[in-house]
């Protein structure tokens, strides 16, 4: 193969990839940025917004995008729920962090009992599933849709958060939420709403991204180890940084899976993450972590 | 004291209906002993219930019951006994689902259930940590995974191990009948389908123990790099494909195959990923492989999703409509074939009980439960210990080809004068159902057979 033959499909894979993961992933810094706790259910959301569709607009035949409204409005009101519930039982982060991940695991059960655990649901797509050429790489439209309503998105998300008074807010909370509550700031408040945005960010991930693949129990897993990883890499709660690290992530799968012969691909991430803890143990946004081990 | 008429009638109907009352649960009382009375044999079943794959085993298996306890039952020491099917779904069929899922089930199974035997086990890893459970607790458990472990297993310790049998054709063994249709296959397109040639072959297989013996640590090393080598293919890629692709797609997989100028694709995958494999495998834009002109490659293999065709599963649907021209390999009659007397008769049973296909396994699993049943009888005895020797002579002719079992309870595969397992090869075709087109019975005679312009040829004959 010649040097074009991998760097047109390094190139434009790794953008798309990248975009996509940023995607999934700035919720999930976002909230651990205002509230100092990694949302482990965030992976469950993604796969609860999936499910959702299925039953209304596959089972119910209810029309797509009235199917989308339900099943946003619905991961919000799950989402929210799981995050308030645990939080009325204890405020421990690590006790915290523990429920959410078995919440999550417990919605896999739930929907693996609900939809039978089949695996093959299909869920219908905004897109179409055909492929175009770009510098001689295939391209599929869903996909390359999804990448271009990511980088929307996400400079959505940006403006709000570094252009407005609320994103001031959000960016304050995050930095020191006592001072902020000091100065006035309602940093539940902030923390109810950037939960929200959160949840409808991975929501909207999910409704781009699923219908190119199956509905399973299990696959909430792959959205949260890319949003686990991207958050490491870029510093936790340093959201500016998602976005660079959601690149890292996916540039890194795509050169091994064009350079290492042997498939290394399930395993980038993780090996990824190892190595930043390692060597940028703050991540490249150099969050502050503080010891809990003298 | 006077009734009137209405009231005599009242009267007279209340105590009526209190009668047929008494006398249907008289009956119902009489027939709930005379079930509690029944004598059981339990056979315990570790499945992956979340898919189709398990569904369709347990369906197979109680198949077979159902047939064995409507004729009576086993007798044993002139005492019927009844087969009774005590499952446990394992979620095997998803890769991330974790062995400890099996090695639950089948210890609850024993020790809980307190199943006599066990019947059951898909992916290759659950049944190799499932193994020595069943050695610990002498319990006799007849498996399905395709790993050669599984007789390595009997062969290293058989008194210790002796408990387990392979009653699937592991994959060696299927990789010798596998290996022979792609030969014939691409000559027929060479001769008389396509008039190409078509010799770029891209191996993949799914990370998975199974699938090990095929293809090894990847590239020229792997052990079908060879002999695809010898009959004049050029492996242009083989390795293994993830099961979470870079950004949820196989496009940066396919970019590097249509590179490589690959003409056809040869997968080995038994899980739950290749529907979407084989989804990007169609909408993928192919116009950079200069082999094909653009085309998509021709893809086949063993992909068991691809068997899967009826109401609990639609392959077609699931890949949403791109396995269009897909060729699966498999095992047994998962189509109408005349493998063995038997082959057609299970195919119609299965069909007018469930309204779906059989699968690769389902033949096998079927004829387990009456070999097995055939060894207890023999051995008079519920033992395990007692009813090994039986099994080990198990001579049965199945749906899916002749059962015998070699020393290290591994099936033996005869493949002369003609394959005593036979493989055999269906297509997807646009219609969205899938076709018989070829078995090792007859390997020279392909039917039905989609060209990839839709195109539909009834019978051809390859000359060698």
């Amino acid at each position: 193969m010649n040097f074009f033959s991998l760097f047109f499909p390094i190139i434009i894979y790794g953008i798309l990839f990248g975009l996509n993961y940023a995607l999934i992933s700035i919720g999930f810094t976002l909230v651990f940025g205002v509230s100092k706790i990694l949302n482990l259910s965030y992976g469950a959301l993604y796969m609860t917004t999936a499910y959702m569709i299925y039953y209304f607009a596959v089972m119910n035949n209810l029309p797509l995008v009235i199917s989308i409204i339900f099943s946003i409005i619905l991961t919000i009101a799950i989402g929210l729920g799981i995050f308030y519930t645990i939080l009325k039982f204890t405020i421990n982060p690590m006790i915290f962090m523990v429920t959410m991940l078995l919440f999550a695991l417990l919605l896999q059960y739930i929907y693996s009992y609900l939809f039978g655990g089949q695996v093959g649901l299909i869920i219908p797509s905004l897109f179409s599933n055909i492929s175009i050429s770009i510098f001689g790489v295939s391209v599929n439209l869903s996909l390359l849709s999804s990448s271009i309503i990511s980088v929307f998105l996400l400079f959505i998300v940006s403006f709000w958060i570094y252009k407005t008074s609320f994103g001031r807010k959000i960016r304050a909370t995050a930095e020191d939420p006592e001072i902020a509550e000091l100065i006035g700031i309602n940093t539940k408040q902030i923390i109810l709403i950037v939960l929200s945005v959160s949840i409808l960010l991975v929501s909207i991930a999910s409704i781009l991204l699923v219908p190119m693949q199956e509905v399973t129990p299990t696959m909430w897993v792959d959205p949260f180890v890319i949003a686990f990883a991207v958050s490491i890499i870029g510093g936790l709660g340093k959201f500016e940084w998602a976005i660079p690290a959601a690149f890292i992530v996916s540039f890194a799968e795509v050169i091994s899976q064009y350079l290492i012969p042997y498939n290394v691909s399930d395993i980038v991430a993780f090996i990824i993450v190892i190595l930043f803890i390692i060597i940028f143990p703050n991540g490249i946004g150099g969050a502050k972590v503080e010891s809990w081990i003298s | 004291m006077s009734y009137s008429k209405n009231s005599k009638i009242v009267i007279s109907v209340v105590i009526a209906v209190i009668l047929v009352a008494a006398i249907i649960l008289g009956a119902y009382y009489i027939t709930q002993s005379q079930t509690s009375s029944k004598k059981y044999i339990l056979i315990g079943m570790p499945l992956p219930l979340n898919s189709p794959i398990g569904i369709n085993m347990l369906d197979s298996a109680q198949l077979a019951v159902n047939q064995i306890n409507g004729n009576g039952g086993v007798i044993i020491n002139g005492t019927h006994y009844y087969l009774k099917i005590i499952s446990y779904d394992t979620e095997e069929a998803d890769p991330s689902i974790p062995v400890s899922n099996g090695i639950s089930a089948i210890t609850a199974l024993i020790t809980q259930d307190k199943v006599n035997f066990l019947i059951g086990g898909y992916r290759s890893d659950v049944v190799d940590a499932e193994l020595p459970i069943a050695a610990q607790y002498h319990t006799i458990y007849i498996t399905f995974g395709a790993d050669p472990e599984i007789s390595t297993f009997v062969a290293e310790n058989y008194t210790a191990h002796k408990y387990i049998f392979n009653g699937f054709v592991n994959a060696t063994n299927q990789g010798v009948q596998y290996g022979a249709l792609p030969v014939y296959m691409l000559l027929a397109y060479k001769e008389g389908l396509l008039k190409q040639n078509i010799t770029n072959f891209a191996i993949l297989g799914e990370q998975a123990a199974w699938t090990k013996v095929d293809i090894g640590n990847g590239g020229t090393s792997s052990p079908l790099y060879k002999p695809f080598e010898e009959v004049g293919f050029n492996v242009t890629y083989i390795n293994y494909f993830p099961l979470s692709p870079p950004g949820g797609s196989y496009d940066s997989l396919f970019s590097q195959l249509a590179n490589l100028n690959t003409q056809a694709i040869y997968i080995l995958a038994a899980g739950t990923e290749t529907p979407l494999l084989v989804s990007n495998w169609d909408s993928f834009n192919w116009s950079a492989d200069k082999a094909t002109n653009g085309m998509k490659p021709v893809l086949m293999g063993a992909d068991v999703m691809a068997e899967m065709e009826g109401k609990t599963y639609d392959y077609f649907n699931a890949t949403k409509g791109g396995c269009n021209g897909e060729f699966t390999f498999g095992w047994g009659p998962m189509l109408p074939i005349n493998i063995t007397p038997s082959s057609i008769p299970f195919y119609n049973e299965f069909y007018s009980n469930y309204s779906f296909n059989p699968i690769f396994e389902d033949g096998f699993v079927y004829s387990a439960v009456y070999y097995l049943t055939q060894a207890i009888e023999k051995a008079q005895s519920l033992s395990s210990n007692a009813v090994i020797p039986y099994l080990e002579q198990t001579n049965y002719s199945g749906p899916a080809g002749l059962i015998e079992f070699s020393s290290s309870h591994g099936l033996i595969i005869n493949l002369k004068p003609v394959p005593s397992v036979p493989a055999v090869a269906m297509q997807w075709h646009k219609d969205g159902k899938l076709y018989l087109i070829w078995s090792s019975l007859n390997p020279l005679t392909f039917t039905n057979i989609q060209l990839p312009n839709g195109t539909v040829i009834p019978k051809i004959t390859v000359i060698l």
